[in-house]
């Protein structure tokens, strides 16, 4: 009983998947990884938005839970939409300094 | 209230007209592109011009032909009352003075494409969803909108390695800050079904979320647990939200990007950020933040027992506190350490994000009036700030001699021999920021703290409000040192050598605006007081 | 009706076999076909997304990324967002990582680059803030858990107060009639519907987003052409 997946479970799955990608911005050094971890945070939220329009499926209001399913569409085309522009900064940056470390990003200092 | 009358609260009105500034913002923005394909080769002041007339025309349409009713258009997704009339004013004027100050800068940094003015429009664009948006998925579009042309704006000398550490580390943070609100918003929609602020404030403080599914409604048990449920999510969510909100209002846990991303940035990028940015996400913050605390008020009249979500208020007030205290503090004492003025104004603009959030603290405990009273001081203060901030990095614009050189404090040395009006707006400027009478900036922060000082009448509030008013009166003496030590170079240091200052005619009008409407606003603050009121008032869901 | 999921049977037999689990206020509960589907799948998603941090190179980080997208993607299929499902495949493992893929080849990384230090005060930070919040997360949303429990063990308690709830005067039969319908809402003519009403200005604005996405990779990758006019200052500051 206490396994079926339900909203427990999945909203679970989106936490975890969340908090990996916080871990992996934080702990990573490389930009595209920090990047790629970013992206897993947008896809947990995304989860969480289309796992709760799920469960709100048999709602009075209809409407209530397609919205979810709205947010989290426009979420990707914002997602793909950072994506285009970081990796044209992040190839620019290559470009001029050889390198995508961002401990190297240490020309702005006091 | 009927839990399937979510959808009856928005209304289907597809009232093109309420969105009319932000339409034309959008298509000069395209007919730029247009034009900069075809006058390939020749001046781009030309451009400069196009955007201008194309921002007046939003800008007098705001002004003059705003619906300004509590009307809500477009199935609810945007509300075009006073308050958002304010900010899409703030939102063009500060793109207007922008694009003024750029137009002599960017060939000086080999920039001047048509597309930074397109992008400067499109990121006024996303600042004007930011400010008329109702729902929370065109506030979450307007912030990206606006935060990609940022990314891009900062990062528009491609050659310069600055320019592009400053891209990188503000889109870093950036995304890594939107998905924090993206999750945190999640979260809420789980807990009340919505995400539109006006529904949520109409559905009488009631959690339609998870816990208003048909299902449980038959059973009691099931809806309390379901509902305990998601008081925590929204809970969880709240904090989400703010945390994506710190980040771009530039607060404490996330301020450690500005200096640097203000740093790098071509210095008319510099300034609308600090500016335009923080203004926007201000509004977003206030709509925002006022509606879920309405909210848990709603919720809170109605419930019997004991509820964990009638904690939030207090939990919240506690955290803006010590975001807007660390946030001053930390940012007036970076700044006191500085040589290069424009990190001087990074630094600075973190220390006023924090007065402003001062003023938002206020508003979220008071209500009617004297809320209105405080969101109002907020209003006026982010306009004034505008004005003097702008007007600052217009100075430092024009100091500039394409590179870093004329950054540093001792290249104003002696200034005010050789360009007297220059450095008499700069000391207007100065005076302004540090909050120095006859100035707006002494108007905005007397405002402020005068709503925090009567908010601190509220019974078991005293001390609170008390401390917050008397912490940022502290940091305003602390910040009077380092905006006068310019002025101490300008006035009383003669200078080594005398630098070419060219008096551009754009860029001189964009400081000439500048200090004007600094002066009028600190001599007669009662016409923008009283507009900064009404639109405090119309952000009451009523 | 003509959908999605007619088209592409892995979408059906995904719903399909999540249905019963996912379906809340199903009286019996036995470990289905759905909650199978789901524990594979989010295992297969949690290991590439630990994969993802902690791989050594950024191609095989981009490789478990494309993982996770499709195992993603079959968990909105599960919760019968077939669209969303669809979309995810398209935009996410398609468009996205091909674009990943592409620039990381770009770079061509060599070996010793690809050594970096990590941040370990910052990840140490990372894992404390992390813990706290699984913590958090999990104890908010354990409460959840106790919600379906409760309702699948007690439908017959008293009913609550009618006035608040109105929808209580409808019938059982008409309730079984929308659990029906919520089987299938995930569908393209479901999101349409709304995509092309109630969020037709949310659509509008993403096509301005879009426009400066594209605006934005055109200016920064855009080499400059080196035209420097006679007196014009020469800014060096990349060198310094």
């Amino acid at each position: 009983m206490m396994y079926n997946a339900g909203l427990f479970q999945y909203l679970s799955l989106a936490g975890v998947l969340f908090i990996l990608g916080v871990f992996g911005v934080l702990w990573r050094k490389n930009a595209i990884i920090v990047f790629m971890s970013i992206e897993l945070m947008l896809n947990a939220a995304n989860l969480v938005f289309v796992t709760f329009s799920r469960f709100m499926a048999s709602h009075p209001d209809g409407y209530v839970a397609m919205q979810g399913h709205m947010f989290a569409f426009m979420s990707m085309v914002v997602a793909a939409c950072e994506v285009a522009v970081g990796l044209a900064i992040i190839v620019v940056i290559f470009r001029n300094k050889k390198t995508i470390d961002v401990d190297d990003m240490n020309l702005l200092k006091g | 209230m009927n839990p399937s009358g979510i959808q009856l609260f928005l209304k289907q009105n597809f009232d093109i007209q309420t969105v009319m500034p932000l339409i034309v913002v959008a298509a000069t923005a395209l007919l730029v592109l247009l034009l900069e394909a075809t006058i390939r080769g020749k001046s781009r002041t030309f451009l400069t011009a196009v955007s201008l007339v194309g921002l007046g025309v939003a800008l007098l349409l705001t002004l003059f032909n705003f619906p300004g009713a509590k009307q809500s258009s477009f199935y609810g997704m945007v509300r075009t009352d006073a308050f958002a009339q304010f900010f899409t004013v703030i939102a063009l004027a500060a793109g207007s003075l922008t694009l003024l100050l750029s137009a002599n800068y960017l060939p000086k940094i080999k920039s001047d494409t048509g597309e930074f003015h397109a992008l400067v429009l499109l990121a006024v664009c996303g600042m004007i969803l930011m400010a008329i948006g109702n729902d929370l998925i065109v506030l979450f579009l307007g912030i990206e909108t606006m935060s990609i042309a940022m990314y891009i704006l900062c990062g528009i000398r491609v050659d310069a390695e600055k320019s592009n550490e400053s891209s990188l580390k503000y889109l870093l943070l950036g995304a890594f800050a939107s998905a924090f609100l993206l999750f945190g918003i999640a979260l809420i929609y789980g807990a009340t079904g919505t995400t539109n602020i006006e529904a949520l404030i109409n559905s009488g403080g009631v959690l339609y979320g998870i816990s208003g599914i048909k299902e449980y409604q038959w059973d009691t048990g099931a809806y309390q647990f379901a509902e305990t449920a998601a008081q925590y999510f929204f809970i969880l969510g709240v904090a989400f939200v703010f945390l994506g909100f710190a980040f771009k209002i530039g607060a404490v846990p996330f301020h450690m990007w500005t200096p640097d991303v203000y740093q790098g940035a071509p210095t008319s990028v510099t300034g609308f950020m600090a500016v335009g940015v923080k203004a926007a996400a201000f509004a977003a913050l206030i709509r925002v933040f006022l509606g879920i605390v309405d909210f848990g008020d709603l919720y809170s009249s109605n419930a019997i027992a004991y509820q964990p979500l009638m904690d939030l208020k207090d939990v919240l007030l506690g955290v803006i506190w010590l975001v807007a205290v660390l946030t001053m503090t930390l940012g007036n004492l970076s700044a006191l350490i500085q040589t290069n003025l424009k990190r001087m104004l990074a630094f600075s603009s973190i220390a006023h994000a924090g007065y402003a959030l001062v003023g938002v603290s206020v508003a979220l405990r008071l209500s009617g009036d004297d809320r209105d009273a405080a969101v109002g001081a907020v209003m006026f203060y982010l306009l004034a700030y505008m004005f003097m901030n702008l007007g600052a990095f217009g100075v430092v614009i024009m100091m500039n001699r394409g590179n870093d050189e004329g950054e540093h404090l001792h290249d104003y040395n002696g200034l005010a021999s050789y360009r007297p009006l220059v450095a008499a707006a700069m000391a207007v400027f100065m005076f302004s920021l540090a909050g120095i009478p006859p100035t707006a900036g002494f108007v905005g922060k007397f405002y402020i703290f005068s709503a925090a000082v009567s908010a601190g009448t509220v019974e078991g509030y005293g001390l609170y409000f008390y401390s917050l008013a008397i912490i940022g009166v502290l940091n305003s003496i602390i910040s009077v040192y380092y905006y006068l030590y310019p002025l101490r170079n300008m006035y009383f240091v003669s200078a080594e050598r005398e630098h070419k200052v060219e008096l551009r005619p754009l860029m001189s009008a964009s400081i000439l605006i500048s200090t004007i409407f600094v002066l009028w606003i600190g001599v007669m603050p009662k016409g923008f007081l009283s507009r900064a009121l009404e639109g405090a008032k119309a952000l009451f869901f009523g | 009706m003509i959908s999605l999921e007619s088209y592409i049977p892995a979408l059906a037999f995904l719903a399909e076999a999540a249905a019963d689990a996912v379906k809340t206020g199903a009286s019996e509960m036995n470990f289905g076909a759905g909650d199978f589907f789901f524990y594979l799948f989010a295992v297969i998603a949690v290991f590439s997304a630990f994969m993802v941090v902690t791989a050594e190179s950024p191609i095989s980080s981009a490789l478990f990324l494309v993982v996770t997208f499709f195992a993603m993607a079959a968990i909105y299929a599960l919760l019968s967002a077939h669209f969303l499902a669809v979309i995810q495949v398209l935009v996410y493992a398609g468009a996205i990582m091909v674009l990943f893929l592409f620039v990381i080849m770009l770079l061509d990384l060599r070996k010793e680059e690809l050594i970096e230090k990590r941040h370990w005060l910052l990840g140490a930070v990372g894992f404390v803030v992390g813990i706290a919040l699984v913590v958090l997360m999990v104890a908010s949303f354990r409460l959840s858990q106790n919600v379906e429990v409760a309702v699948k063990s007690g439908t017959d308690q008293e009913a609550p107060d009618a006035a608040k709830f109105p929808a209580i005067q409808e019938s059982a039969d008409q309730i079984d009639g929308s659990r029906i319908e919520a089987a299938r809402f995930g569908t393209t003519r479901r999101v349409s519907k709304h995509l092309f009403r109630e969020y037709l200005f949310p659509f509008e604005v993403a096509s301005l987003l879009l426009l400066v996405g594209i605006i934005g990779v055109v200016v920064i990758s855009r080499r400059r052409r080196r035209r420097r006019p006679p007196g014009e200052v020469i800014d060096e500051e990349g060198a310094s």
